[in-house]
């Protein structure tokens, strides 16, 4: 039973890690947290639910859903976000037009499909079919997903240690004082909003054949997302990943051992606990930068 | 090296701006426009019409209101109103409970004869309860129990079966028919899925002098259904109550049942087959029924009457259908646009008072799904013997019409 908890809390966890290094890459250069990444997830998962798989290989069509949503979420960063930094970097505003962006996607998706669930299938070799070992239940697909993130955390990582990250920590320390040193923070931002986008549809991607593909799975993930940010600590994407396997466990356990209808009771009591206990983080990472 | 701290988002910062965007969104969902156009000349007999136009559910909802169209192409072919052109004003409630106060208070400024909608039980009782006082008929789809109570809602009529009658079909399916012994409940955590699991503990306690062996209740938007699935399975559960609004539960639910080979005897209350269902191992898939209308469902000896057969026909032909046509027929809008229709021509009034006065003593009216019946206090109108068990897959039999009846379950 505890081996199902953390294959459960492992598996799930992990997306809810995705998508909070999805709100860590925007937010690095802008200070702005996406509220419309729950629905560029969505928007990736449908799109790979709605390609006919047939006709064009998985890898191609998840690269597509990928570049999708990556421009679906620069066009995001062009009228939602950019005009309310260009008034000021400090100004909030951006809390109402990312989510006004995000009813807008909803509403589009509203129009364009129903609420049924599509599934979509893992790539080949990888399949959804239970495997036993040890007394352990998984599926290959489940240990992709776990190993995606993973190499997701790292990747992210050599990217910090580059040039674009240093520049990218740069903006994110001062705004102003980047540009006096010749960077351009504008196009930093816009990098980072294309990434960040794939990096949701990539989530979306991975995510559907799990969760199944549906107008309605966005929400859930995004609340999920945010407590992995939270316990994780913004910026920090081993954290966020960690937090999403802490939280995902403390989810699986809860439904397991929980009365009905406590499990997010638990779920948040035990997001709370970590707060109080590690308030900068399980890293404690959150808000210090080495340049 | 320097280590200082950035002036960016605190922790704080973005706690409070994550509480800030949960209460802006609940005022962006509340903030619902409304369509169409309201008023009316002389001599028009005007109908309210609450559907969601916009937002998430705006494609899902479309099928439901299929019947409705339908009645409204046959009272218009026949003439209208007592005579009059029909008007109706369409409004937008976006599928939220937050819209209905809005939605209502345009309504009671359209003065409509009655009012088709809204759909959904939270978004059914948001809106009978601020269209309470306007003394306005209203029919909308909502199964809980208490809007079908005359007293606290006078002016709303229920035309589908309520959460009582299902969980007493379903109950008595398991318990008598299957003659299970170990019932399991699975149900949402939301006002439908608690208060039918309520209705099933009940039933099961006062006809049966049973208990349900396990109840597992799941956010609406849980991930994984495993952990539930597994403690219906350890209490060994051989017949499940499931009963979620969200399609996606029920199959990530019947994804964790088909991974450790449990296929218990399911009753849910939607049929609608779905693509996505069709992964799942036949067996499982074969134990899987649901409550529906008697008069939607055939058995060997039996057809569905030359009627249902032909509003079948049509609701497949049109283009709202979206292949949902399950969730069109079993809608009550069509019933209850031809019951108005009835009425008006009985009582030759539009007058919602002498119209409520006519529809508190209907008796026996022979719907399409079910024969309705109210009295001043008992506005439930689907008598307990319409109500029965058909069988998912026979959503694939070319009896069903396109997968729009069902096969009555054996035994019921």
């Amino acid at each position: 039973m505890i081996a199902d908890i953390l294959v459960a809390g492992l598996v799930f966890g992990s997306l809810y890690g995705l998508v909070a290094m999805g709100f860590n890459v925007l937010h690095r250069p802008t200070n702005v947290v996406n509220f419309a990444q729950g629905e560029l997830i969505m928007i990736g998962a449908m799109l790979m639910a709605v390609t006919p798989i047939g006709a064009l290989p998985w890898g191609i069509a998840a690269v597509c859903a990928m570049a999708v949503v990556g421009i679906v979420t620069l066009a995001e960063e062009r009228v939602a976000v950019t005009p309310v930094l260009r008034r000021s970097s400090h100004a909030a505003g951006w809390v109402i037009t990312t989510l006004a962006f995000s009813l807008l996607i909803a509403e589009a998706a509203g129009r364009l499909w129903t609420d049924q669930p599509s599934t979509v299938a893992p790539p080949w070799p990888l399949s959804m079919d239970v495997n036993e070992v040890a007394g352990v239940r998984f599926s290959s697909y489940q240990v992709a997903v776990v190993a995606v993130a993973v190499a997701v955390v790292l990747l992210l990582g050599l990217l910090d240690r580059s040039r674009l990250g240093t520049a990218l920590r740069a903006v994110a320390a001062d705004r102003d004082g980047a540009r006096l040193r010749g960077i351009d923070p504008t196009a930093l931002t816009r990098r980072s909003f294309l990434l960040g986008g794939a990096l949701a549809g990539l989530t979306g991607v991975l995510a559907a054949p799990l969760l199944l593909a549906s107008v309605t799975m966005g929400l859930g993930l995004l609340i999920k997302g945010f407590a992995a940010l939270a316990v994780g600590g913004i910026g920090d994407n081993r954290g966020v990943l960690v937090a999403g396997w802490v939280l995902g466990t403390v989810e699986a356990a809860g439904a397991t051992y929980a009365s009905p209808g406590s499990q997010p009771v638990v779920l948040f009591a035990a997001m709370l606990l970590i707060l109080l206990i590690r308030p900068n983080g399980l890293r404690g990472l959150a808000v210090q930068r080495h340049v | 090296m320097v280590t200082y701290r950035t002036d960016g988002m605190s922790r704080r910062g973005f706690l409070a701006g994550a509480a800030s965007a949960t209460t802006l969104g609940a005022l962006g969902l509340g903030a619902a426009a409304c369509g169409g156009s309201g008023g009316g000349g002389t001599k028009t007999a005007r109908i309210g019409w609450v559907e969601p136009k916009t937002g998430r559910l705006a494609a899902a909802y479309k099928p439901i209101y299929v019947g409705a169209r339908l009645a409204l192409e046959d009272i218009k072919a026949a003439g209208g109103l007592l005579g009059q052109a029909v008007r109706v004003t369409e409004h937008d409630d976006k599928g939220s409970p937050a819209s209905q106060p809005a939605v209502a208070q345009r309504l009671v400024r359209d003065e409509p004869t009655f009012v088709v909608g809204p759909t959904g039980s939270s978004q059914v009782l948001a809106s009978v309860t601020a269209l309470s006082r306007a003394k306005l008929i209203q029919s909308a789809w909502g199964g809980a129990e208490l809007l079908g109570d005359g007293d606290r809602f006078p002016h709303h009529y229920q035309l589908v079966y309520n959460t009582r009658q299902q969980a007493e079909v379903a109950a008595r399916f398991l318990h008598e028919v299957r003659g299970l012994r170990k019932i399991g409940i699975i149900v949402e955590n939301s006002e439908f899925g608690t208060s039918i699991r309520d209705a099933v503990v009940r039933t099961l306690r006062d006809a049966y002098s049973a208990k349900p062996v396990a109840v597992e209740v799941f956010e609406v938007d849980a991930s994984d259904m495993t952990p539930f699935v597994r403690n219906l399975e350890r209490a060994g559960v051989d017949g499940l109550g499931l009963f979620t609004g969200q399609p996606q539960a029920t199959v990530l639910i019947l994804r964790a049942m088909a991974a450790s080979d449990f296929h218990p005897v399911i009753v849910s209350h939607d049929l609608n087959y779905i693509d996505a269902l069709g992964e799942f191992p036949r067996a499982l898939l074969d134990g899987f029924f649901g409550t529906t209308y008697r008069g939607l469902t055939y058995t060997a000896d039996e057809k569905p009457s030359a009627e249902v057969r032909k509003l079948v026909e049509r609701i497949n032909a049109h283009p709202d259908t979206a292949g949902l046509g399950y969730s069109a027929v079993t809608s009550p809008y069509y019933d209850y646009m031809m019951l108005m229709a009835k009425v008006v021509e009985d009582t030759r009034s539009l007058d919602p008072a002498r119209l409520k006065a006519a529809l508190d003593k209907v008796s026996g009216h022979p719907g399409i799904r079910a024969k309705v019946s109210f009295t001043a206090k008992r506005h439930s109108g689907i008598a307990g013997e319409d109500i029965t068990i058909g069988t998912l897959m026979s959503a694939k039999e070319p009896e069903s019409l396109g997968g729009v009846l069902r096969r009555r379950a054996d035994g019921v």
